[in-house]
């Protein structure tokens, strides 16, 4: 059996994801719910998809999520010298949004539609990024 | 249409300035001719309004740059369209130039990749986890179509095979080499659920398509290819959570629209040509034109309708799989060029309404065009 692996990338943290990565460097997955009408979204909003309104509060999600789609990245160092793959999942958190992480320890070929995640954080630079675990 | 594929030397503007000289030439017009000027650059960029100036074009009554992606050919057709029906142009040039290869020998992967600094805000974060550029993005569509269909990479694989077929009877395709279901299968992964042969071709060049009123038309040099309908659908960008991503595109409203407005229905369609940046997305777009139920697409591309002998003629070129990958000037070419009946080896036999379909974005943007062979 092939496991994923971890690979991410550099990431910058500017006035979009400020907030965002406080909230990770805490161990945090942070989500926005609407005061007005109480839809959640996700940490990307900046007004209710719901109703547009702006007035939207930041809470910690559950970090429970099930795999919506999924791809697998084949890194290769040099053509034909191939590395540890790397799965990338589209993870339905329970409060509804969607967000797109790499999938830590997991065998390619068993992932599945509806597969239960549980977020995690990995570091990138300075930042802790989040990534899912399989729900063991 | 100037020389496509791995073709050196002249940059994407040059490309452009070449695109339009030979279109203005093929309709047997004159550069002064021209009241309009729709431009469009592909992922490397470099093709501005600028091109006027380049072409040395003057007192036009319409000029306008164009940013749709793979949308951006049909975009500009139909903005060339509504100008003329309004009297604001008569005989408008659109344009669509790319040049990704810039060195011989190396991938556009690694021309794109390398040495990035991350991008601001949300789209560093995606990218950090690997998303980068359209080959990851289109995977995820296209495993959530199997994971919710149980479509099969086999049958994505019978896309790329009748496509090769058809580009075989293409001189211009850069593909010129038979492929089986199992060269398919033994390809490479670029991102899984996309073998290397589920992949659009990286190509350089530049075409330009002349839009006039159909009475201009029926006097010019080539045979006449009537624009009897188009539209547009833009789902939105529907990553952060839409049950339709990877299962529909725009084409189940941008469809019905086009057909509508050409007075035909899809069961008067001759010739098909699909924006096919992977061979996933033929199949989906073939279930959201009605050519099979949703869900079916996998199973009605490996029934054998596709490829030359076929019940449908679709992507005749080799499309971008096979021919050559200028975006949604691709299919728009091939387009008329078998509206005209000017096919060669691959001319459908019946080729009186032609349907031309594009994405843009991660299916993030559709259009339609129902082109009719005559000026009436």
């Amino acid at each position: 059996m092939t496991t994923s692996t971890i690979n991410l990338g550099p990431v910058c943290r500017d006035a979009t994801t400020d907030s965002f990565f406080s909230a990770t460097a805490k161990g945090q997955f942070p989500i926005c719910r609407c005061s007005d009408c109480g839809v959640v979204g996700g940490p990307q909003q900046t007004q209710c998809a719901s109703c547009g309104s702006a007035a939207l509060a930041w809470e910690a999600a559950s970090g429970r999520a099930v795999v919506r789609s999924y791809i697998v990245n084949h890194q290769r160092a040099a053509p034909g010298e191939t590395l540890a793959p790397v799965v990338v999942a589209i993870g339905e958190l329970a409060e509804g949004p969607w967000w797109w992480a790499q999938v830590a320890d997991v065998d390619p070929d068993a992932v599945t539609e509806g597969m239960r995640l549980v977020l995690d954080f990995a570091r990138s630079g300075e930042e802790m990024v989040p990534i899912f675990r399989p729900d063991t | 249409m100037t020389e496509i594929g791995k073709v050196y030397g002249p940059d994407r503007s040059q490309f452009a300035q070449q695109a339009v000289r030979l279109a203005v030439a093929d309709a047997g017009l004159q550069m002064s001719d021209l009241d309009g000027l729709l431009v469009s650059s592909g992922i490397a960029g470099g093709v501005s309004i600028e091109l006027q100036r380049d072409l040395d074009l003057r007192d036009l009554s319409l000029v306008a740059g164009v940013s749709m992606w793979g949308t951006s050919m049909s975009v500009m057709i139909q903005m060339a369209c509504m100008a003329i029906e309004t009297g604001q142009a008569d005989t408008i040039a659109c344009v669509f130039a790319d040049a990704p290869l810039q060195d011989r020998g190396r991938s556009f992967g690694a021309s794109f990749a390398e040495g990035r600094p991350p991008k601001p805000g949300w789209r560093g974060l995606t990218e950090a986890a690997g998303i980068v550029g359209g080959n990851p993005l289109m995977a995820m569509n296209a495993r959530r179509h199997m994971l919710t269909y149980g479509t099969t990479s086999e049958q994505f694989g019978h896309v790329a095979v009748a496509q090769r077929e058809w580009a075989l009877r293409n001189p211009q395709a850069q593909m010129k080499k038979p492929i089986t279901l199992a060269d398919h299968q033994d390809s490479r992964w670029i991102v899984e659920p996309f073998h290397l042969l589920d992949c659009c071709l990286v190509s350089n060049g530049g075409i330009a398509v002349i839009v006039t009123s159909a009475e201009r038309a029926a006097d010019l040099a080539q045979p006449p290819v009537r624009i009897a309908g188009y539209g547009q659908c833009n789902p939105g960008y529907f990553d952060r959570h839409d049950e339709n991503f990877g299962l529909v595109s725009g084409a189940v409203k941008s469809g019905p629209a086009a057909l509508a407005m050409a007075g035909v229905t899809i069961d008067d369609v001759d010739v098909v040509q699909f924006y096919d940046c992977y061979t996933y997305t033929v199949v989906v777009t073939l279930e959201d034109y009605g050519f099979c139920k949703k869900g079916e697409g996998g199973e009605f591309v490996a029934s054998g309708v596709l490829g030359p002998g076929g019940s449908l003629p679709l992507n005749t070129g080799g499309g971008q799989l096979s021919s050559f990958y200028l975006q949604g000037a691709t299919p728009v070419s091939e387009g008329i060029i078998q509206a005209r009946g000017h096919g060669g080896a691959r001319q459908a036999a019946d080729h009186d309404v032609v349907l031309v379909s594009n994405n843009g974005g991660s299916l993030d943007h559709h259009t339609t065009l129902v082109l009719t062979a005559g000026a009436a």
